[in-house]
């Protein structure tokens, strides 16, 4: 298992080298002249010359490649940000725990939710809890999670005042975006969590669990809930790993500066090392989360656990064999 | 179940009709509102002659929001805030909303000739770390802040040259045209150079200046506080004389401490502003404003800054567009309703009568229309015109970068097009396109732009001086001409800005080549809780300056 989780993280490198590549490319051939955007077109040539160069962007397009690779994988140093001559590496680093923060909270009780809601659909099937679970978490799942801020603010800022309606500071502040948040992400949960433990009540191991006279509850619980689960994982993992890049919207009405903003305000000023930095950073960390995700699935299916085993052992034996 | 099924799937059939129709029926029509807002006008403007400055804090803490966030307090890069003026840093000089220079760090200027000055700084100017400010930072901040790309706002300097601590003679490389002193002085920012070197990049964060407020915290993109600084050096100036004619807003210290909340969408700053969080919000929409004026309870009160420059458009006169027919050009300009554009456009907004009648020295009548036939609406004549000009049914193109404004004024500029059987298609660009494609002539025949940029005529009206890209690429007008008659008429009046040149000017570009038209201008739209009694402006960029706020209570 240990040697599948290395093998994982090697792999992770040429992966976030191709994404340092292609994003790379893609910004170098986007429309639009940096020193242009930052010094306005009534720069003079020579101030557009002096710029291209301080920036490094007069250098032909290998030459920069070379020196953004050097920069990102020997350095370990994502630039400065060609506006606000600030630290890529220092902003994300001072932005990254609030995105992070609302997206682990939102989904985590998204999960709490949408998981018993899902199950309780499924094992009362065709019953009124069942249809009016998949008629309101449809319809809540339709709206969306912008609409959901105004209304909240509407409501428990501006009318009751219970909560503050922008900005950063103790944790009610971060209640109403990861509400926002949170609707979406347990509806789609529910949804799902109850196909799938639909498909798993029907499986001969649980008839076979219920002839052999468990009680339901240990049939559903800790026969059928653990198997349905795995698709489930999947679902938490990518949302996750998509809340991360941040809701540009939700972090402009809540005003969060977070991931989200930040990559929002450097794509429109063209601010390239922000952009590159950001995504690669944000790929980074995919690549982990499917790793963390691959971990969770051995230790909930020993099918899987014996899969990567397997992987790992018949790679040694490959070794063995060909030496 | 079946029918279960059926009931259900009738029941969402309906629900989604209703919403249909209840979204179809809704309408916007709040001219009214637009036109008629009460309390929103340009005589609501609070001036900075009006500030008021107070030896002790009149509060101990005010909360603003900033629509903007700069992103660094660095202040040699391009980096905005918007419209606050936040008193960190000190200019040598500024300009106040009349136009006129009023010294700061600078205790004299005296002309030596026409391109030769001799300025005094005074000799007690300490930053917060107690370093002095003297000639030598004077000249490395100038050079930095060229270094950065600023070279356009101080186009004339030539040199600085350091005589003493104290004096140094400015070198300009060609004269001060009107106003361009003001813009040379009041642009970059002076700082010790000892003090910048040895904080590095913390001056991005927490910056070491000269000013009356200091930073104390700063939470990027969230929010800063500025505090007080206890030994702000102008408290030494005794000099009544010198302080009755130059001190003013930007350098009061009414308030100990100023929270700025980065608010970047107007809603959640008029959420702020009437939940009372903060003490007073900018760039406030129309619909907002207009519910604090309505309902007083709520404790807001509103005011507007004419700061935006009218929304205008030019031509692409190259051979290359059809534009390039002045019967078309002249036909256009006269199909549009002014009035109703102004209406029109979601924001308070007011008809112009010239090009940039905000500018100090632009004729009363660009402003008013008086005695003035600014192509005064006439559709018969623009149809006569579009019938005399080359225009034989080609698609326009109208390139412009998409802002609220921008939106509607080229939707309206389409409609009202039409009606003199000119097609045109809107193209929006992102502001980094724009800069290349603007000396594209084969790609737009008409390009929507503000006309603003300074404080005097010459400045806004230099765009349209071929020398003025005589250095880049391009050389010649944006807007794909040369006219030497109208750089010699541009030359003339940046020698003399008065009457004449003006008119000159005006009569050549507007009356008989219409390279350009200003259709309308808009407001800013500000407002501030009911027991903050004044909002002051400074300068000709109509910034919020909180430190010279006070207050009924």
């Amino acid at each position: 298992m240990i040697q599948y989780v290395i093998k994982r993280i090697l792999i992770t490198i040429p992966v976030i080298a191709c994404v340092a590549f292609i994003i790379f490319t893609l910004m170098y051939f986007v429309p639009g002249d940096p020193a242009i955007m930052i010094l306005g077109s009534s720069a003079t040539n020579e101030e557009l010359t002096y710029y291209r160069e301080y920036l490094g962007i007069d250098k032909p397009y290998i030459q920069q490649l070379g020196d953004y690779f050097y920069k990102l994988f020997i350095k370990w140093d994502l630039g400065d940000s060609w506006i606000y001559r600030t630290n890529i590496s220092d902003e994300i680093a001072n932005r990254l725990p609030r995105t992070f923060a609302i997206s682990l909270y939102s989904i985590f009780v998204g999960a709490l939710c949408g998981i018993p809601l899902g199950v309780a659909a499924a094992v009362k099937q065709n019953s009124w809890v069942d249809k009016f679970i998949l008629v309101l978490s449809s319809l809540m799942h339709c709206i969306p999670n912008y609409v959901y801020a105004i209304l909240m603010i509407l409501l428990f800022s501006l009318t009751l005042g219970w909560l503050p309606a922008y900005g950063i500071g103790g944790i009610e502040n971060y209640i109403l975006p990861c509400a926002c948040i949170l609707i979406g992400s347990f509806t789609g949960l529910a949804r799902q969590m109850r196909s799938s433990m639909l498909e798993v009540i029907r499986s001969d191991y649980v008839t076979a669990a219920r002839a052999q006279g468990f009680s339901r509850k240990s049939v559903y619980y800790l026969h059928a809930l653990p198997n349905a689960l795995i698709p489930i994982v999947t679902m938490i993992g990518s949302q996750f790993a998509t809340a991360l890049s941040g809701s540009m919207i939700l972090e402009t009405i809540f005003t969060i500066p977070g991931m989200g903003l930040y990559l929002q305000g450097a794509i429109s000023k063209r601010d390239i090392p922000i952009v590159t930095g950001s995504v690669i950073f944000l790929a980074t960390w995919f690549c982990l989360v499917m790793l963390l995700l691959d971990v969770v699935y051995a230790m909930l299916d020993p099918r899987v656990r014996d899969q990567y085993k397997a992987q790992s052992g018949l790679s040694i034996r490959r070794r063995r064999h060909s030496a | 179940m079946k029918k279960n099924r059926k009931l259900l799937a009738m029941l969402l059939a309906l629900c989604m009709l209703l919403a249909l129709l209840v979204g179809c029926n809704g309408t916007t029509d709040d001219h009214e509102d637009r036109a008629s807002s009460p309390g929103l006008s340009a005589d609501a403007q609070q001036g900075d002659i009006g500030a008021v400055k107070s030896d002790t804090y009149l509060r101990d803490a005010v909360i603003i929001t900033s629509s903007s966030d700069g992103g660094t307090f660095d202040p040699f890069p391009r980096a905005t805030w918007g419209s606050i003026e936040m008193g960190i840093f000190q200019k040598l000089a500024n300009v106040d909303s009349e136009g006129n220079i009023r010294l700061c760090l600078l205790k004299s200027i005296e002309k030596i000739d026409a391109l030769t000055y001799e300025m005094t700084l005074w000799d007690f100017i300490y930053d917060t770390d107690g370093n002095q400010i003297t000639s030598e930072d004077v000249k490395w901040s100038i050079e930095t802040y060229v270094e950065a790309g600023n070279k356009g706002a101080v186009n004339r300097l030539d040199y600085i040259e350091v005589v003493d601590e104290t004096t140094f003679i400015w070198h300009c490389s060609s004269e001060f045209g009107l106003g361009e002193m003001g813009k040379h002085l009041g642009n970059p920012s002076i700082l010790s150079q000892k003090t910048y070197e040895e904080h590095g990049n913390d001056m991005t964060t927490t910056p070491v200046a000269t000013g009356p407020y200091m930073i104390v915290d700063y939470v990027q993109g969230a929010s800063f506080t500025l505090e007080a600084d206890e030994d702000f050096w102008m408290k030494n100036i005794t000099d009544e004389a010198w302080l009755a004619e130059n001190d003013f807003a930007m350098n009061f210290q009414n308030v100990k401490t100023i929270q700025f909340q980065i608010i970047q969408d107007a809603g959640s700053r008029a959420i702020a502003l009437e939940m009372g969080t903060v003490d007073a919000a900018d760039s406030l929409s129309v619909a907002d404003v207009n519910n604090f004026i309505q309902n007083p309870e709520l404790g807001v009160s509103a005011v507007t800054l004419p700061v935006r420059p009218p929304i205008a458009f030019y031509f692409n006169a190259n051979e290359v567009s059809p534009c390039s027919d002045v019967n078309l050009r002249q036909a256009i300009c006269y199909a549009i309703n002014n009035a109703e554009f102004a209406a029109g456009l979601g924001v308070p907004a007011y008809e112009v009568f010239g090009l940039s009648p905000n500018m100090y020295d632009a004729p009363e009548n660009w402003m008013t229309g008086e005695d003035r036939d600014y192509y005064t609406y006439n559709l018969e004549k623009a149809k006569e015109l579009v019938e005399a000009s080359s225009y034989n049914s080609e698609t326009l193109t109208i390139m412009y970068t998409s802002t609220t404004a921008y939106d509607a004024a080229t939707i309206m500029f389409r409609s009202a097009m039409k009606e003199i059987g000119v097609t045109v298609e809107l193209f929006p660009v992102e502001q980094s396109v724009l800069e290349e494609m603007e000396f594209a002539w084969d790609k737009w025949d008409i390009r929507f732009d503000t006309m603003g940029g300074g404080n005097y005529l010459n400045a806004v009206l230099k765009r349209f001086w071929s020398d003025e890209k005589v250095d880049t690429l391009h050389g010649t007008h944006i807007f794909g001409v040369e006219d030497a008659k109208l750089d010699q008429l541009f030359l003339d009046l940046q020698n003399e800005a008065n009457d004449s040149t003006i008119s000159a000017w005006d009569s050549y570009f507007t009356d008989e080549m219409c390279y350009g038209y200003a259709i309308c201008g808009y407001f800013d739209l500000t407002a501030a809780r009911s027991d903050v009694n004044v909002i002051l402006t400074t300068g000709s960029q109509n910034k919020l300056c909180p430190g010279a706020f006070t207050f009924t209570d």
